[in-house]
């Protein structure tokens, strides 16, 4: 269900920083450790699925194409659903729109939790006060019922489900944030730039944003996995999008028409909640191995 | 004592924007919870009718008549009337409360105990074969979608092997008192605590052990190691006493995050807590309830928050002193 | 952990183990029910099936229906119809409420006043048709009607529960009395919300003797949970019908028995004919007949259920016109050819288009396209909306298929649930359930005055049609009443004002070890009162 901290945490083997890549950290911590590499591995698999996956299915997943509730076959890999569609090209294409969905929210949650951040960190006095007050109040509401609740105010469509998730997602990241924020703007550099004549802008351009931008990766990399285990929550609610096809509709139908019932789960029920895990194991571990070769640079300022 | 006073009013203010959203937010969602308060048939009463039945339950008044007199009656305890279950909105919390608290409060302090003791062997035998199988499965069982497995423990143990039941909180035809009601209680729990604990093991376990880390490289220790005290002395008195400051908030926060968590483990098995509450009153527009069961929830999020507060300087003894 | 809290584990494990055969002593009947029935009063129960059915245990009805959907004489022994307006009842001597008073006609008439006053959509109606009651002695009373009403005996007569006078008289507020006593053959001991209710059988009982002597009904909201539950041993039988996919599973069971019967829940298409495009009868008869109604019972019930008939009365139900009874169909071929008559400009990618006096303005033209509103929560009207919008994509008709949940959907197609209030949708999936059907309610469908077309979601309005639905109300003889009714179902036929799609057939499992008398009610299900009473 994802970390419930706002603390940075140590990935593996974070003592082992690789040493040579000094240059491009980023791209090093993809490779660092074993569990980093796995981790890019899997978002590699992912992604190109995503990408790719459309061509690749072997039906059309929107086509009735056999009987339903089929199991296993040399035609039908993972059998076929409540109506007869393929269930192995569902999640194909289904890739797409989880993927698309955890990004989406992670993202609009990262930029509006890095600028709520930023701005409480840097401009101090009330208005971080009261920045920092919302960002409690979403702290402190409870998240999946706010969800439920916002998703049956909205609608449910998938866009609906990212905007629901980063409107939930987005304090963690500006607690973090905020907190490194603070320690660049009390930094001699900075408070130089300013007596130089720099203005706010200029601070900001120059010294802050590129201070954030590795920490706001860390975090939206993070995000992004919380957000996908989010969205196949409130799909299995029956809240998310139906009509689409994503890993978690697959589910909702799955739980829904009797996979349970019928003895379909091990290939309806288990492979798509597989996939959601291997997902989320590979942005945790990327982004655990980001955070852990960004955060002492910064932390060491 | 200013200071105290300054968080009281900052919690003060956080919980009257929660209940802000709490009114708005489900007089926001389309629908209405006419259904519910005429019957499935609501569709045979005349508009006169249904306009009589709005006014019974307030449900015609300005919205800003409506918002006050819900602050002063949520904070009094007058929740009102359910909407959807015909009975008094405190007594349905309280029906449900203590499963929640049961559920929530068993798989916190298993989750606890389990990471704590977990993190501490891990950070003290840190790159060892515990560490590395430790921290791999935390890791793990933190990317599995909570529902799904729940879903699957529920196929596997209930319906396969007939092991524990399928739903509820217990057996309702069965014995309900002594030892018997407590072991049918406690086989009805082992399943949704165990998903739920799942769910939130790897929070207190990661903290844990790098807070252990951290303490393990501290001056202190190393002195404590010089003088030549025992190894298990230097970890359980010193190390381990240290790092338990930071995992003592995440406890906290934690317990936030299952009363949330609960709701969908509570969905899955069936299980008679507040979330279960909370879940359908959204889906009848019960606004009674969900303001009610909202209160609550806030409410105890904030007293863990400000429980956190009050217990950090009794851990930590440099605050103990400074302050 | 350390190892002394581990050498504890086995014994745990082993205690847990024991548990679950101690836990069942006593062997109540357990029945699963779909939800919440509030207190089980007539005016906090939620559901029609099964929260009407479990309430009328407690609560008695003066007409009760047999199987075959026939009122017989329950609380009531005789009535005499005098004329179409004046209704004298002879009520059942020696009839005790539960807690020792005697059940009178005052009852009868305080009842129907107190629904008159205090609104229920279901019961309030009804008893609205009441315009005098004149009680004559301890168990004579003297109905007199606003009108003549067809329905009366079913509608009012056999479905309104009396209600205690003493316990009712002084009560304001009719959803805060939690106090369930009736005069039924079983009684309510213990109601916890969101989980389950006790019912007793009623020692006092003044009719036959309940066939069982404890019922539990634990709610079990998820469809899945209630049958894993049953298949587990959780429960005895469940009211909600098995889904269609494991039917032949649950038949392969030798604890297991199934009882099937017709339903007469409709799921239906609707859609709203004030709408351009959808205003036209010819649009409409395009969507009817593009719609393949056998693959949508083939696939969605796997052949469990009958495809909808285009009067909207499912073929059992005694009213249902034989000459309407198949769904029309249209080949895609066929369908376009319609459209093309129609005057709609076919496009070169095979959509069809408005053309609004300029066939040659192809480009411009709006498309014939709707958006298909499907209830989030349901997977069976969400596939079935699935279905439909390609089968009216192949006869040309764009569909957009967007589901909602399913309060937000309702407030759409029926806002407030008040049809004078309009409505803002095109096409969505619905369902009426099963009482609408039973009572063949075909005014309600599509009467135009909002007073009377209480269900009309469609703004249907033809003064010819509103005719003869009053007739159809109107009309006591049943013969002439089915006449009128068959002239209006051919009417609906031709202009379609909604699309029924199937009727899900009723298949229950239940573990006939635990009890084997439950009987089939037409069209509903097999939890109803009729099954708790010895015969």
């Amino acid at each position: 269900m994802g970390t419930p901290l706002a603390a940075p945490l140590a990935g593996a083997g974070s003592d082992r920083a690789a040493v040579g890549a000094r240059q491009r950290p980023w791209l090093a911590a993809l490779f660092r450790t074993r569990t980093a590499a796995f981790g890019t591995f899997v978002l590699t698999v992912v992604v190109a699925t995503a990408l790719f996956g459309r061509a690749l299915a072997p039906y059309d997943p929107r086509e009735v194409v056999a009987r339903p509730y089929q199991p296993p076959s040399a035609q039908h890999w993972l059998g076929t659903n409540d109506i007869g569609q393929d269930i192995f090209s569902e999640l194909l294409w289904g890739t797409r729109a989880s993927l698309t969905v955890g990004l989406v929210a992670a993202l609009a949650a990262v930029l509006v939790g890095t600028a709520v951040g930023v701005v409480a960190g840097l401009a101090g006095g009330w208005v971080d006060a009261v920045l920092m007050r919302a960002t409690d109040v979403v702290l402190t509401l409870p998240f999946l019922p706010l969800a439920i609740v916002l998703a049956a105010f909205l609608g449910p469509s998938l866009g609906n489900t990212a905007l629901v998730l980063a409107l939930v997602i987005w304090a963690r990241p500006a607690r973090v944030v905020r907190s490194h924020a603070l320690g660049i703007a009390g930094h001699a550099y900075v408070e130089a730039a300013h007596a130089l004549g720099g203005g706010f802008g200029h601070v900001l351009r120059r010294h802050v944003v590129p201070a954030v931008l590795p920490l706001a990766l860390s975090q939206f990399i993070l995000a992004v996995s919380s957000a996908i285990l989010a969205e196949a929550s409130l799909a299995f609610l029956g809240l998310g999008d139906p009509i689409q096809k994503s890993w978690g509709s697959v589910l909702f139908y799955a739980q829904s028409r009797g996979a349970f019932l019928s003895g379909a789960w091990p290939w309806w029920v288990v492979p798509p909640g597989l996939l959601i895990a291997l997902t989320v194991l590979g942005f945790a571990l990327v982004g655990r191995s980001l955070e852990a070769v960004l955060l002492p640079r910064l932390r060491g300022r | 004592m200013a200071w105290y006073l300054g968080r009281v009013g900052q919690y003060g203010l956080v919980l009257l924007v929660a209940m802000t959203f709490n009114f708005a937010l489900p007089r926001a969602m389309p629908g209405s919870p006419l259904r519910y308060l005429a019957g499935e048939d609501v569709g045979l009463l005349t508009p006169a009718q249904v306009a009589d039945l709005r006014a019974t339950y307030g449900l015609d008044r300005p919205l800003a008549a409506q918002y006050v007199a819900y602050l002063g009656d949520t904070l009094r305890g007058a929740w009102g009337f359910s909407f959807q279950l015909g009975k008094p909105v405190a007594e349905a919390i309280r029906e449900r409360l203590p499963w929640t608290l049961l559920l929530v409060g068993s798989s916190l302090l298993v989750a606890t105990a389990f990471g704590i003791i977990a993190g501490a062997i891990a950070a003290w035998r840190r790159g060892g074969r515990f560490d590395t199988a430790a921290l791999s499965s935390a890791i793990l069982v933190d990317a599995l979608p909570t529902f799904w497995l729940g879903m699957l423990f529920v196929a596997v143990f209930a319906v396969s092997w007939r092991l524990l039941p399928v739903f509820g909180a217990y057996t309702p035809w069965g014995d309900r008192s002594g030892w018997p009601f407590v072991l049918d209680v406690a086989r009805h729990l082992v399943l949704p605590a165990t998903t739920l604990t799942l769910a939130s093991l790897s929070g207190t376990f990661l903290v844990m052990r790098y807070a252990m880390l951290d303490v393990l490289g501290q001056d202190y220790v190393r002195t404590a190691r010089a003088k030549g005290l025992p190894e298990r002395r230097v970890v359980m008195g010193h190390a381990v006493r240290n790092a338990l400051l930071p995992v003592s908030t995440v406890v906290f926060l934690n317990l936030g995050f299952l009363v949330g968590g609960a709701t969908v483990v509570e969905t899955v098995f069936a299980y008679p807590g507040v979330g279960t509450l909370l879940y359908q009153a959204v889906l009848a527009r019960d606004y009674p309830v969900l303001q009610g069961a909202f209160f609550m929830l806030t409410v105890s999020v904030l007293l863990a928050n400000a429980l956190a507060d009050a217990v950090y300087p009794l851990l930590d003894p440099r605050v103990r002193r400074g302050g | 952990m350390n190892r002394s809290s581990l050498r504890f584990l086995p014994l745990l494990v082993a205690l847990l183990w024991i548990g679950s055969t101690g836990a069942q002593v006593d062997r109540p009947l357990r029945v699963a029910i779909t939800g919440d029935e509030g207190t089980l009063t007539p005016y906090t129960y939620v559901t029609g099936y099964p929260g009407y059915e479990l309430m009328t245990l407690i609560y008695d009805q003066l007409f009760l229906m047999d199987e075959e959907l026939v009122p017989r004489p329950w609380l009531a022994a005789g009535l005499e119809i005098v004329d179409d307006l004046t209704y004298v009842l002879t009520l059942r001597e020696g009839v005790r409420w539960h807690d020792g008073e005697p059940f009178t006609a005052d009852d009868v008439a305080f009842t129907i006043g107190y629904y008159q006053t205090h609104p229920l959509g279901r019961f309030t109606s009804s008893a609205n048709r009441v315009a005098d009651v004149r009680v004559d002695g301890e168990l004579g009373i003297s109905l007199t009607l606003d009108g003549p009403d067809a329905t009366f005996v079913e509608a009012a007569l056999a479905d309104l529960p009396m209600l205690p006078r003493h316990l009712w008289q002084d009560v304001d507020e009719p959803r805060a009395m939690a106090e369930a006593i009736g005069t039924g053959p079983y009684r309510l001991v213990e109601a916890r919300s969101e989980q389950f209710y006790r019912l007793e059988a009623n020692p006092d009982f003044w009719g036959p003797p309940p066939a069982v002597g404890t019922i539990i009904a634990p709610i079990v909201r998820d469809e899945t949970t209630t049958f894993q539950a049953l298949l587990a041993g959780e429960i005895d039988a469940a009211v909600r019908p098995v889904p269609a996919g494991s039917v032949a599973s649950f038949q392969a069971r030798p604890d297991l028995a199934i009882a099937q019967g017709s339903g007469f829940a409709t799921t239906l298409l609707i859609l709203d004919v004030t709408r351009p495009g959808l205003d036209d009868p010819a649009v409409r008869r395009v969507i009817a007949g593009a719609i393949d109604y056998g693959r949508l019972v083939d696939l969605l019930l796997l052949g469990f259920g009958t495809v909808g008939t285009p009067g909207f009365l499912h073929p059992d139900n005694p009213f249902a016109n034989p000459a309407t009874a198949e769904p029309p169909r249209l080949s895609p071929a066929e369908a376009r050819g319609v459209l093309r008559d129609a005057g709609y400009l076919e496009r070169a990618d095979g959509t069809f288009a408005f053309t609004d006096g300029a066939p040659e303005d192809a480009a411009g033209a709006a498309p014939l396209a709707f958006v298909l509103l499907a209830p989030a929560s349901n997977p069976t009207r969400l596939r079935a909306a699935e279905l439909i919008a390609q089968d009216l994509a192949a006869a040309g008709i764009a569909v957009t298929v967007r589901s909602m949940e399913v309060e937000a959907l309702t407030q759409r197609v029926w806002p407030d649930f008040d049809v004078s209030q309009g409505r803002d949708y095109e096409l969505a999936v619905f369902g009426w359930s099963a009482p609408v059907n039973a009572r063949a309610n075909l005014r309600g469908l599509l009467h135009g005055d909002p007073a009377k077309g209480t269900l009309n979601l469609a703004g249907y309005d033809d003064p010819e049609v509103n005719e003869l639905a009053d007739r159809a109300v109107a009309t006591i003889d049943a013969d002439d009443r089915r006449a009128v009714l068959w002239q209006l179902q051919e009417r609906m036929a031709r202009d379609v004002p909604l699309v029924p799609l199937f009727y899900q057939d009723g298949v229950y499992a239940y573990r006939p070890s635990a009890f084997d008398g439950w009987s089939y009610m037409a069209g509903q299900g097999i939890l109803h009162k009729r099954s708790f009473l010895r015969r």
